[in-house]
């Protein structure tokens, strides 16, 4: 399916957002201003864009302790993204959520989550909301190769299969969870998940997570089977994440070289890039453009994170309840 | 005002909920049962407690689901539906299983209204049988509710009559916030006046079954009969007590609890969960804060043992609180 | 009795105690097969079909179609069928039923004697709730006690909920009914109730007593209230005169509404408000408690007037003969130092300095502020402080401390002209001085009529800490104090 200039741009926009943004985390995160835990996304943009480009605001995706490129995808604002990393009262969950609960529902992100497998099994929730309100709706769980031994992972799967629910699952292999290869942890071999999934009895297919447009389309096809009544299926994408689990991680489970290459051979930009110029969709300027005006954004929401105020303290027993 | 007993009290909230709110769904092991059976009939359990009965014919599928057995994803399931536009109650067939669904309570529903800066409501309900006395043994008959008390975000409700069941009930479900609804399993078949119509009992006030002068006896779920029964013995003797229900754990209703040990400066906890961090400790604690100069004579509170729950039946009747330990910890407080 | 099968009521499920026989399938005689239908039997949940557990012939059926029976309880009995009658009732004698029961909320204690016919049978009443006032049940029960109708109130709790603290605060602000047999006097309050942190223990007390919380020091936590607060406040009080030791305020001294009832001889009912039912209650009890005994000196005070006038000029000051009277009475208590003693039951406190309790007539009554050490003030200091004590005390302004305590009282009734008087004792005081007015009199001198201003000061003594010889010490004294005033004023 052809993909229009504008959803080419668009698609560009949010894998270049999203790198520039976890980039730039990288550079500021040493710096000593953000505080707690954060993993950064980059060199697996065109997994979560590829998936959310199929998808609108009332569709639900579930994430991960890595979620920030997953918000950005589904479109949530990078100044207020920006501000609930440095823990400002600007942030868009306040300050009380950080890196690790980043959430706006409005754009039907339901937030990154810190437990590893937290998410499928809350996808499969939003999945029975959506087929008893009857609109088409999907939820689409953005899971890490991780979560692949999770039994929750594996309750929820098994239960959208036995309830036909309209829940994607993708599993995006970004080469380790945490400190371990899935080639030791996941037992069965490469496309164990799209095995695994297929034993639950859904139809599920695999493909490269640094090729935006295999993303694109395998998407489709799934969350168009979901929005038809055909029930839940499974992808796994494969890419090699950039940086560490946290930043902070020394990474010596990773050979040297293994990042410099990755960032070469394995960037999914690039090989937007090349593809759309390849094919005319786009020209490097536009490109270009893009680049330009991200970093500016990019700039701007740190500048402004910094300047931010922090949560008065009275914030610390707001919202434990609607009303208590 | 109708006589019916505590399940069925708790059937008749379910009932008008359902019948009010399309977005209200029930899901759970058995909740109808007979699912995939070579006989075909639904609702031939209707829930292991018989508390739903026909649903499966009155409300379909989609707003009555058999699950499998899959106690994560059940509570996760109902806390991504309730962040996505629907009220499901989920029920936890043992408060014994929340071991195999803490993480989604306590980390993911208890919390995501509060991650979330306050964007996030998740109206849900899991409702679950706890407590011991029908030698359920040690995986089956546990309380629970002290340890889901203790999280932040969590409501907690703990019925011990008919009318409180079926009050509680409506008001759990119209809740926006999440509730865990623990119905002791030896209070099914308890009978007692419950009113008409579908008000609710609103969360953190405390009932008093009792009044008198000379202590207070706060009691949790099916020891509120236990109290009442040891309180009842003391009127020979000229003892008259305070009973406060306090209804829901979370919140608690402080001030009635207070203002009680003011008025009587004793007080007896009743208590049937295990003594370590256990509610009934932690009235204990409040009141002994804020009350103490109220106190004329040490908190007598009264726990089953510290151990799981035993089998036999006369160890399990050695473990639980006994209307004779009530008795006798109110008349210690009178000496 | 070989092969004989009881037939009890079955335990299906966890929770079944007992089930109903709704069919009865089989007669006696018939021959049953294991297994074979038997009876249906219903539960609270569940109706099934009661199986045999033996093939053999139904000797007997003891339940009746409609029967509800407890788990274990015998139904029926099936036996070969060539067992006799006699077999079956031996069998059905013998019957055990093993079915184990849940643990229940019952009693194993003897039940309780039934109570001595003299004696209350208080039983914890069932709370009755009249259901539509949103209010904790403490807070019901207050109200029922003191006459509130709740349905006035605000609620401060919960939701909006009434509190007990609220019906309390309501009863303080007068908004008791007046019929109700607990209520507090309905005169109006004052607000003692309202922001004060009290408990309300404390509130209902001080209620009783008249005593401005906001007078009141707490000890309790984050400077709460407590009743014993309020108890100290009260009882430690100093001596007063006639008119009973409480501290009181302005506004609870007014006096409540009058009531006119029509008779031959009109009258005017007058309730009594705290300040006066407080006094009353304390003089009762001085005078029934208490053995007093009275001691009456003379005193020529004709020097002391002099010495009096040279004083002010001098100082600037405007002592009264009062001051002078103070100063004179703790020094005298200084050096009778046994007469500086309060009683308490077994326990006689004598103290170092003279604390002395001085009445300062107020609005509708008496209050009795403290002159701390008056042994080591001067009579100016003395005059100062006992106008700005005065002062403040018509403004209700005193503090605690300064109405608690003493070991001796002055009441001096000489401005309204009283020659001679004996004071009422404030316990735990041992003594009070009744001084009167200072008049001339013909008294005689060296065998010769003269003419002096004479003052008549009368001491009560509590006998039991206090004796004749001891009073008359103090007295000599104290009168020789006055009547050569220059140690009064070094």
């Amino acid at each position: 399916m052809q993909l229009s200039r504008e959803q080419l741009l668009q698609a560009y926009e949010r894998m270049k957002t999203i790198r520039e943004f976890e980039d730039r985390l990288h550079e500021e995160i040493p710096k000593g201003l953000i505080p707690g835990f954060t993993h950064l996304y980059s060199g697996q943009e065109a997994i979560a864009v590829g998936v959310c480009e199929n998808l609108t605001d009332a569709d639900a995706i579930t994430s991960t302790h890595r979620g920030h490129g997953h918000c950005i995808a589904k479109g949530v604002e990078v100044k207020p993204m920006m501000a609930e990393i440095y823990g400002r009262a600007t942030g868009c969950c306040n300050g009380k959520g950080g890196s690790m609960h980043i959430a706006d529902l409005s754009k039907g992100m339901l937030g990154a989550n810190g437990i590893v497998g937290g998410g499928p099994p809350l996808a499969t929730g939003a999945a029975i909301a959506f087929r008893n309100r009857g609109k088409g709706e999907v939820a689409v769980a953005l899971a890490g190769d991780g979560s692949c031994n999770s039994g929750p992972v594996f309750e929820a799967m098994n239960m959208a299969v036995v309830m036909n629910l309209p829940v994607i699952f993708m599993f995006e292999n970004n080469g380790y969870s945490e400190q371990t290869a899935p080639a030791y942890a996941v037992g069965g071999g490469k496309t164990t998940m799209t095995r695994r999934a297929e034993g639950f009895g859904m139809p599920a297919t695999s493909g490269d997570g640094t090729d935006f447009f295999e993303v694109y389309e395998k998407t489709r096809e799934a969350v168009e089977r979901a929005r038809n009544g055909g029930g839940p299926s499974a992808l796994e994408f494969s890419c090699l994440r950039f940086f560490g689990h946290f930043e902070g991680d020394p990474q010596r489970y990773r050979a040297d070289g293994e990042v410099e290459d990755a960032r070469e051979n394995l960037d999914c930009l690039k090989n937007f890039r090349a593809k759309v110029t390849e094919a005319a969709l786009l020209e490097d300027a536009d490109m270009d453009a893009i680049d330009a005006k991200v970093a500016t954004l990019i700039d701007e929401a740190v500048e402004e994170a910094i300047a931010a105020p922090f949560p008065e303290p009275e914030a610390v027993t707001q919202d434990v309840y609607i009303d208590y | 005002m109708p006589v019916m007993t505590y399940r069925e009290a708790v059937t008749e909230a379910l009932t008008i909920e359902m019948n009010r709110d399309e977005t209200v769904v029930i899901m759970g092991e058995d909740v109808a049962g007979g699912a995939g059976g070579s006989s075909g009939v639904r609702d031939n359990q209707s829930g292991i407690w018989g508390t739903y009965p026909q649903f499966h014919a009155k409300y379909g599928e989609n707003r009555f689901i058999d699950t499998p057995i899959s106690e994560a994803a059940i509570v996760a399931a109902a806390a991504g539906a309730a962040l996505t536009g629907l009220r499901p109650i989920a029920e936890i067939m043992f408060a014994d299983f929340m071991g195999y669904c803490l993480d989604q309570i306590q980390n993911q529903a208890a919390k995501f209204r509060y991650m979330f800066g306050g964007t996030a409501e998740t109206p849900m309900v899991v409702r679950t049988a706890y407590g011991a006395g029908l030698s359920a043994a040690a995986q089956h008959s546990q309380c629970m509710y002290s340890q889901i008390t203790h999280i932040p975000g969590i409501k907690v409700a703990v019925p011990s009559k008919p009318a409180d069941a079926k009050g509680l009930m409506l008001t759990a479900i119209r809740d926006n916030d999440p509730v865990i609804f623990f119905e002791h399993k030896a209070l099914m078949a308890a009978t007692g006046e419950v009113p008409e119509g579908d008000e609710g009992i609103p969360f953190g006030e405390a009932a008093m079954y009792r009044e008198g002068d000379d202590c207070t006896v706060v009691a949790i779920g099916r020891m509120v009969h236990f109290a009442e029964t040891a309180i009842d013995s003391l009127a020979g003797e000229g003892i008259t007590c305070d009973l406060v229900d306090p209804r829901t754990t979370s919140p608690l209703d402080e001030e009635t609890i207070l203002e009680s040990v003011e008025h009587t400066g004793r007080l007896v906890v009743v208590d049937e969960s295990n003594p370590r961090c256990s509610v009934a400790s932690d009235i204990a604690g409040i009141v002994a804060s804020k009350a103490f100069s109220a106190l004329k004579a040490p908190i007598e509170i009264i726990t089953s043992a510290h151990s799981p729950v035993p089998f036999s039946p006369v160890l399990e009747q050695a473990y639980l609180p006994s209307v004779d330990e009530i008795t006798a910890a109110i008349r210690k407080t009178q000496d | 009795m070989a092969d004989m099968t009881a037939v009890a009521m079955p335990k299906w499920g966890l929770e079944m105690t007992e089930g109903t026989v709704v069919k009865v399938h089989v007669a006696v005689g018939d021959e049953v097969t294991k297994g074979q239908t038997i009876m249906d039997i219903e539960t609270e949940k569940i109706a099934n079909e009661f199986e045999a557990e033996a093939s053999g012939v139904i000797k007997k059926i003891i339940v009746n179609e409609g029967d509800t029976k407890v788990i274990g309880e015998l139904l029926a009995i099936i036996g070969p069928a060539d067992a006799s009658d006699a077999d079956v009732d031996e069998f059905e004698g013998s019957y055990v039923s093993v079915a184990v029961g849940r643990v229940e909320a019952t009693s194993t204690a003897a039940p309780a004697a039934a109570p001595a016919p003299a004696a209350p049978a208080a039983s914890s009443a069932p709370a009755s709730d009249d259901g539509s006032v949103k209010a904790s049940p403490p807070a019901k029960r207050l109200a029922r006690k003191l006459g509130v109708d709740i349905a006035q109130v605000t609620g401060t709790g919960r939701g909006g909920r009434i509190s007990a603290d609220d019906v309390q605060a309501f009863a303080d602000a007068g908004g008791a009914a007046p019929a109700a047999e607990e209520a507090p006097a309905a005169a109006p309050a004052p607000a003692a109730g309202g922001e004060v942190r009290a408990t309300p223990g404390a509130k209902r007390l001080a209620k009783e007593l008249g005593i401005d919380l906001a007078t009141v020091a707490g000890s309790g936590r984050g400077g709460r209230i407590s009743k014993e607060d309020v108890e100290a406040a009260a009882s430690g009080g100093g001596g007063a005169g006639s008119y009973g030791s409480t501290p009181v305020t302005a506004e609870a001294a007014l006096a409540a509404p009058a009531q006119v009832i029509p008779g031959d001889n009109a009258v005017t009912v007058e309730t009594m408000n705290n300040m006066r039912k407080t006094i009353a209650k304390r003089l009762t009890e001085s005078k029934q408690n208490v053995p007093h005994f009275y001691l009456t000196v003379d005193v020529e005070i004709d020097n002391l007037l002099a010495r009096r006038a040279k004083y002010n000029k001098a100082n600037g000051t405007k002592a009264s003969v009062n001051d002078f009277i103070i100063r004179a009475a703790g020094l005298a208590l200084k050096a009778v130092p046994k007469a500086n003693v309060q009683f308490h039951g077994d326990e006689l406190h004598y103290f170092e300095n003279a604390d002395i309790s001085i009445a300062v007539a107020i609005d509708g009554g008496l209050i009795t502020p403290i002159v701390r050490a008056a042994n080591l003030k001067s009579v100016a200091q003395i005059a100062d402080e006992v106008k700005d004590l005065a002062a403040r005390a018509r403004e209700n302004k005193l503090k605690l401390d300064e109405i608690q305590g003493g070991s001796f009282s002055i009441s001096n009734l000489g401005m309204f002209g009283i020659k001679h008087f004996d004071a009422v004792i404030n316990p735990p005081q041992g003594a009070i001085l009744a001084v009167g007015a200072g008049e001339e009199r013909l008294v005689a001198k060296n065998g010769a009529a003269a003419v002096a201003t004479v003052m008549t000061v009368t001491m009560s003594c509590d006998h039991r800490a206090i004796d004749g010889a001891l009073g008359a010490e103090f007295l000599a004294s104290f009168k020789e104090l006055l009547e050569e005033p220059l140690a009064l004023v070094i």
